[in-house]
């Protein structure tokens, strides 16, 4: 077994390792294996990392997933699009991770910002000095959140998710913690708290929301966690051929499939409705559950009374409407009050003023009107 | 050239109109129309169309068009390229190749397409419900496309969202874009990727606008189910998959896949059963 040692610059490929020492500036361009794998300095690793020991007394930059029996951190940990999965994770210092940490035992004081949060016993304190090493205060903190990848506090250690048996932490930040046993102290924040054991939190902490699990949602859960399908997907994942992001994706496209012969109202929408969220008002029609179109025929039969002003108005049918500060159009006929632009009907209109052109297939009834008129049936203008 | 300002009446033969204001176009032979305001034309013949304005048609020959306004066409018109951006509403209208849509071009509507409709190749290039009647050879969709009916060409390329209960052609492909659920998906060719590289085959394509490579972003697309003589899909999930010869890539999740001649499953992707026809 080959033994690297890297001083000052240098690159290693990959391959299996008796131990691994880099000091100085090096990068890893491929998959390594390593006994021991000692980190001093400036690391980058492109190529996934699998070791017993990984120690970095440094700044650790991981791109792709890490695997290890024991990881000693102190100094910086930063995993954008991996995981780390380990049996030990002590560290001193400073980890982000936009994915997932997975370990059994997870003892950590320093300043963190993890998405989720998978293990056993987790440790969880926040020491100020660890925020004032790397300055995320001030001017900085959005380029400091831009290149973790993640925002980091310099209050408090932020976890996104964190599901295990037993939590303790202080000065810490959740959004869901799920655990057995929970210790909060230090003006520890949770969102939602799901536990189904002892809970010890203290005053200064604030829990929005505790959900006691009973029995029988852990009993409920357990056929979901049988499918084959998704034990499979978890088996690749814990294989390591997908990484948590992939695994997720997988997951979450198994939730409704498609079937085949026409689209109902719930995929309709869960699929997105066919106009942009812009704060309009919409009146719509569904013929059984299909959605009715401008150019349906059923359209055309419907009327809208709307109440109030309103700034354009365009109506696959007939409308009644007060005043209109626009323009108006509709595929049947149009009665209103004032309009402040032009209107188009299919059928006829029956208008107070029009600062506009006038354009019907029926007749035409206003008080005035600026514009020109043009009309398939009888035009009457004046009070 | 002929400039026309305010409301005109035009019949005869004509090289170049610029109109601003609505024009009206009877008995004409006219070589190109750029126009500001409504047009119509009715029972002429026009090479060259560029108008922002609603334009009413009636039995017109057109060359090249480019509409930016909504558009009713009477009885039987035929165009080459026909470019709209707006409600089209055609009784019959056959070209060559018609167009929905400007790239980079918003709206807040959702314009529509109603009448029939007889083009080799359709480009979609913004969202549209495909509800009315039509006879495309090509479709390439660069904009999200619904559809109520089942989806019938001879090539489709869906690179963009796609939200239909089937599509039916002899060669598909379909780009892994976020959100695109299709009940079933026939053809001859069915390939599902995340990258689109353009190749031979549709760069031969009559069209209006270049398609260059496309990327997905890895999302997992669903379909109901998949039926082909060649089937090559990555990043899907669905329930069934069937072909001769069947290649399923990374991140795929099928919960059958029935084979004839050869089956490739990458390592990657979890199937439930795989079966031999």
């Amino acid at each position: 077994m080959r033994k690297e040692r890297i001083e000052g610059i240098g690159s290693i490929v990959g391959g299996e390792y008796e131990s691994i020492e880099a000091e100085g500036l090096a990068k890893l361009k491929g998959d390594v294996k390593a006994e021991t794998f000692t980190i001093e300095g400036f690391f980058k690793s492109k190529g996934r990392i699998e070791a017993k020991t990984l120690k970095i007394e440094g700044v650790h930059r991981a791109f792709r997933d890490i695997k290890a029996e024991e990881v000693i951190i102190d100094g910086i940990l930063k995993l954008k699009r991996a995981s780390l999965m380990a049996d030990r994770i002590k560290c001193d210092g400073v980890i982000t991770c936009t994915e997932e940490i997975n370990t059994d035992k997870f003892d950590f004081e320093g300043v963190c910002s993890i998405a989720s949060l998978v293990g056993d016993q987790i440790k969880i304190r926040y020491a100020r000095s660890s925020g004032d090493k790397i300055s995320i205060d001030g001017k900085f903190a959005r380029l400091i959140s831009s290149y973790f990848g993640r925002k980091l506090d310099a209050e408090k250690c932020i976890v996104d998710s964190v599901e295990c048996t037993s939590l303790t932490a202080s000065g810490t930040k959740f959004k869901t913690v799920r655990a057995h046993s929970v210790q909060l102290s230090d003006y520890c924040e949770v969102d939602v708290l799901y536990v189904d054991g002892e809970a010890e939190i203290d005053s200064t902490c604030v829990v929005r929301k505790i959900i006691k699990e009973s029995a029988q949602v852990i009993v409920k859960e357990e056929p979901k966690v049988a499918s084959p399908t998704l034990t499979k997907i978890m088996d690749l994942y814990k294989e390591g051929k997908i990484n948590a992001d992939e695994a997720e994706k997988m997951i979450e496209a198994l939730k409704e499939l498609p079937k085949g012969g026409g689209g109902s109202l719930g995929r309709m929408v869960a699929g997105g409705l066919p106009w942009a969220d812009d704060g309009k008002l919409r009146v719509v029609a569904f013929l059984g559950h299909e959605l009715l179109e401008k150019s349906a025929p059923e359209s055309k039969t419907i009327e809208v009374t709307y109440n109030g002003e309103a700034v354009d108005v365009d109506v696959y049918g007939s409308l009644s409407c007060g005043d209109v500060e626009g323009n108006v159009s509709a595929g049947g006929s149009v009665k209103c009050s004032n309009v402040g632009g032009d209107v188009k009907a299919g059928g006829s209109i029956t208008c107070g003023n029009i600062d506009g052109n006038v354009n019907a297939g029926g007749s035409v009834t206003c008080s005035e009107v600026t514009g020109e008129i043009r009309a398939g049936g009888g035009v009457r203008v004046g009070k | 050239m002929t400039i026309a300002l305010g409301d005109k009446y035009f019949e005869g033969t004509y090289k170049r109109i610029f109109a601003a204001g609505d024009i009206e176009l009877v008995n004409s032979k006219i070589g190109s129309i750029y126009a500001a305001g409504d047009v119509d034309i009715k029972r002429s013949e026009v090479k060259k169309v560029r108008a922002a304005g609603d334009v009413n048609g009636e039995e017109v020959t057109l060359g090249s068009a480019k509409v930016v306004g909504d558009i009713e066409l009477k009885g039987v018109c035929t165009a080459k390229d026909f470019v709209a951006f707006g409600d089209v509403s055609a009784e019959y209208l056959e070209c060559k190749c018609l167009r929905f849509g400007f790239p980079k071009a918003k709206t807040n509507n959702a314009p529509s397409l109603s009448g029939f409709y007889k083009a080799e190749t359709f480009e979609l290039v913004m969202p549209l419900t495909l509800s009315c009647e039509y006879e495309f050879q090509n479709i390439i969709a660069t904009g999200e496309m619904r559809a109520k009916a089942e989806i019938v060409c001879t090539n489709f390329y869906g690179l963009a969202k796609i939200f239909a209960p089937a599509v039916n052609a002899e060669e598909v492909f379909i780009l892994t874009s976020d959100g695109t659920e299709i009940g079933e998906v026939a053809g001859t060719k069915v390939t599902v990727s995340k990258r689109f590289e353009p190749d031979r085959a549709f760069r031969k394509l009559p069209k209006t606008l270049a398609v260059r490579d496309a990327d997905s972003r890895g999302a997992i697309i669903k379909i109901g189910s998949i039926e082909g003589d060649k089937v090559s899909v990555e990043n899907v999930c669905a329930d069934s998959i069937s072909g001769i010869d069947v290649e399923i890539g990374d991140l795929c999740v099928v919960e059958e896949v029935a084979y004839k001649n050869s089956i490739r499953i990458s390592e990657k992707a979890v199937v439930g059963r795989i079966v031999r026809l």
